[in-house]
């Protein structure tokens, strides 16, 4: 089942006075499935906090249509199925920990009895034990980041949107919200994210989708496009015949297709020669993006 | 939807608060007990009447910079700041933000005019002069007045940056207090333009010189409690009026 379902999205900015346009998404569509973790990659400009910021009624598209489990976006019905942490999170920094949460459930309409153990628990979700009493005003950037993914987990809810929520973590904060999107998965619930940290993106996302240009240009699961036609082979010791490349492991090269790997395995047998690894190539994302995009290409 | 309202209209309270916005009472304070002293060579009535005038036009003028100030900024900051986009990805409809903002700014007001009120009344205990026959009326037009000036300063914010609603507002304000002689001077204009204009400017604005308690003070007379219930009418008319254009105008605002 579809969580987000988006056909045809397009937005245009306009300047209040000269009316001047920018367009900031040409065509996009997009389907999210349910309980998938769905990274969302492109240059910047591309339109991925314009996307964002349409599913989560903060603007408004020009055309095409948005819905978040068949609701269209910005209904109340639609908001409350989702949590949404923004890039560069800012907040009430005079507030203390639990005022903000408590703030951010009322709105959410938690009921009031539920609410301080919620807090304890997404606090510790999210690696901030015991700064309930503490104001926002003294959080580091990292604190910061964590505790908006805290404020958007708070309510329990079905989609949560991340823009960018590895920006300004350190390794271990980066670990953490892997996990924690994991958790969030194994909980059933569904997980939209733009990043521009592509080695997390590889590690956590089932399915990505790039944009560029307002467009979507390429979509599908992270094994699909990472993996690519051509077959490593490693052997022990060198053969007699082919093109065969000295490695650490042994002896490598490369065959077009499968089909070739195959016949390759068979003449190796044949002449006794130990086989280390045979495997589909696999292209890192940050290749992928690189090759496609190219060495411009700007995540 | 009353629940959501409350608690935007608490974390107002909150903010004003944790800002040290109340900092202006103690101010307030020593300028009373500063114009006490100095009133010691006046007879009782000048006494009654300079205290009065003195502290009613401070509360006023401090309470409307307050909401001018602090309304301007009440939806602009949080556009700006980016605070608004995980509030309004919530399940609440945007007009719920704007009173909720306004209902918080409003309670502050009230509480900075109430405490105002308290120590004009305690200093007059203390130096035993009687306080004013219709003080508690003037408390509340001048609140009222607050409410009307905030409500304007909330509707610019609602589509413009901080700055250009403070100005606005103020704007606003001033024209509003001399309203009364705008319409005179419509009379008086010689070029047909200019008394339009100004025709069109005291039906828009608000007619905040009605509002102003010194009309009470002077003539020392039982108000008409008519007249006031009209007065007070007009102002919440008004507030409405510029309440609904502010949550329309924001409800299809976009949030850069």
């Amino acid at each position: 089942m579809s969580v987000i379902e988006i056909e045809g999205l397009k937005k245009v900015y306009r300047s209040p006075f000269l009316r001047r346009e920018v367009v900031g998404l040409e065509h996009l569509d997009l389907s999210v499935e349910s309980n998938e973790i769905f990274g969302f990659l492109g240059p910047n400009g591309a339109g991925k906090s314009t996307t964002l910021k349409i599913l989560t009624g903060i603007i408004q598209a020009t055309a095409g249509s948005a819905k978040i489990a068949g609701e269209a976006v910005g209904s109340p019905h639609a908001r409350r199925m989702l949590g949404f942490m923004p890039e560069f999170p800012t907040f009430h920094d005079f507030l203390r920990a639990e005022e903000f949460l408590t703030f951010y459930g009322e709105l959410s309409g938690m009921p009031r009895d539920r609410l301080p153990d919620r807090i304890d628990e997404v606090l510790t979700l999210v690696g901030l034990p015991g700064v309930q009493d503490r104001p926002l005003r003294g959080f580091s950037k990292g604190m910061l980041q964590r505790i908006g993914l805290a404020q958007a987990v708070l309510h329990d809810p079905e989609l949560v949107i991340l823009d960018e929520p590895m920006s300004g973590l350190d390794p271990v904060g980066r670990r953490d919200v892997r996990r924690l999107m994991e958790g969030l998965k194994a909980q059933g619930k569904t997980v939209l994210f733009s990043s521009h940290v592509l080695n997390d993106v590889e590690e956590v996302a089932d399915r990505i989708t790039v944009v560029r240009q307002g467009r979507n240009v390429l979509s599908g699961t992270i094994e699909s496009l990472l993996s690519g036609q051509r077959f490593e082979v490693v052997t022990r010791d060198q053969p007699a015949d082919g093109e065969w490349t000295k490695t650490a492991e042994g002896f490598q090269c490369y065959c077009d297709d499968e089909k070739a790997a195959q016949h390759l395995l068979e003449q190796l047998t044949q002449a006794r020669i130990s086989v280390v690894r045979c495997q589909r190539e696999r292209r890192s994302l940050e290749e992928l993006f690189f090759d496609d995009f190219g060495a411009g290409a700007d995540s | 939807m009353i629940r959501s309202v409350l608690a935007i209209a608490q974390l107002t309270v909150r903010e004003a608060l944790r800002k040290r916005v109340f900092v202006n009472l103690a101010v307030f304070a020593g300028l009373m007990v500063g114009v006490s002293l100095l009133m010691t060579g006046l007879t009782i009535g000048q006494h009654q009447r300079v205290i009065h005038t003195v502290s009613f036009t401070v509360l006023s003028v401090v309470g409307n910079l307050l909401a001018i100030f602090l309304g301007a900024g009440l939806i602009a900051h949080e556009v700006e700041r980016r605070t608004l986009y995980t509030i309004v990805s919530r399940p609440i409809r945007r007009w719920v933000f704007v009173l909720g903002r306004y209902v918080g700014l409003a309670t502050v007001l009230a509480i900075n005019t109430l405490v105002g009120g308290l120590l004009v009344k305690v200093v007059l205990m203390v130096s035993n002069w009687p306080a004013f026959d219709h003080f508690v009326v003037s408390l509340a037009l001048i609140y009222v007045e607050m409410l009307v000036v905030l409500s304007i300063s909330v509707l610019f914010s609602s589509f413009s940056t901080p700055t250009l609603s403070a100005t606005f507002g103020f704007c606003f304000w001033v024209i509003g207090r001399l309203s009364v002689e705008l319409q005179e001077l419509a009379v008086l204009a010689k070029n047909d333009g200019l008394a339009t204009a100004m025709k069109l400017s005291y039906t828009i604005l608000p007619n905040l010189g009605r509002l102003d308690p010194m009309n009470l003070l002077v003539h020392n007379r039982p108000p008409d409690g008519g007249h006031i219930i009209m007065l007070f009418l007009y102002a919440f008319l008004y507030i409405g009026i510029m309440l609904s254009a502010a949550c329309w105008t924001f409800e299809r605002r976009d949030l850069k």
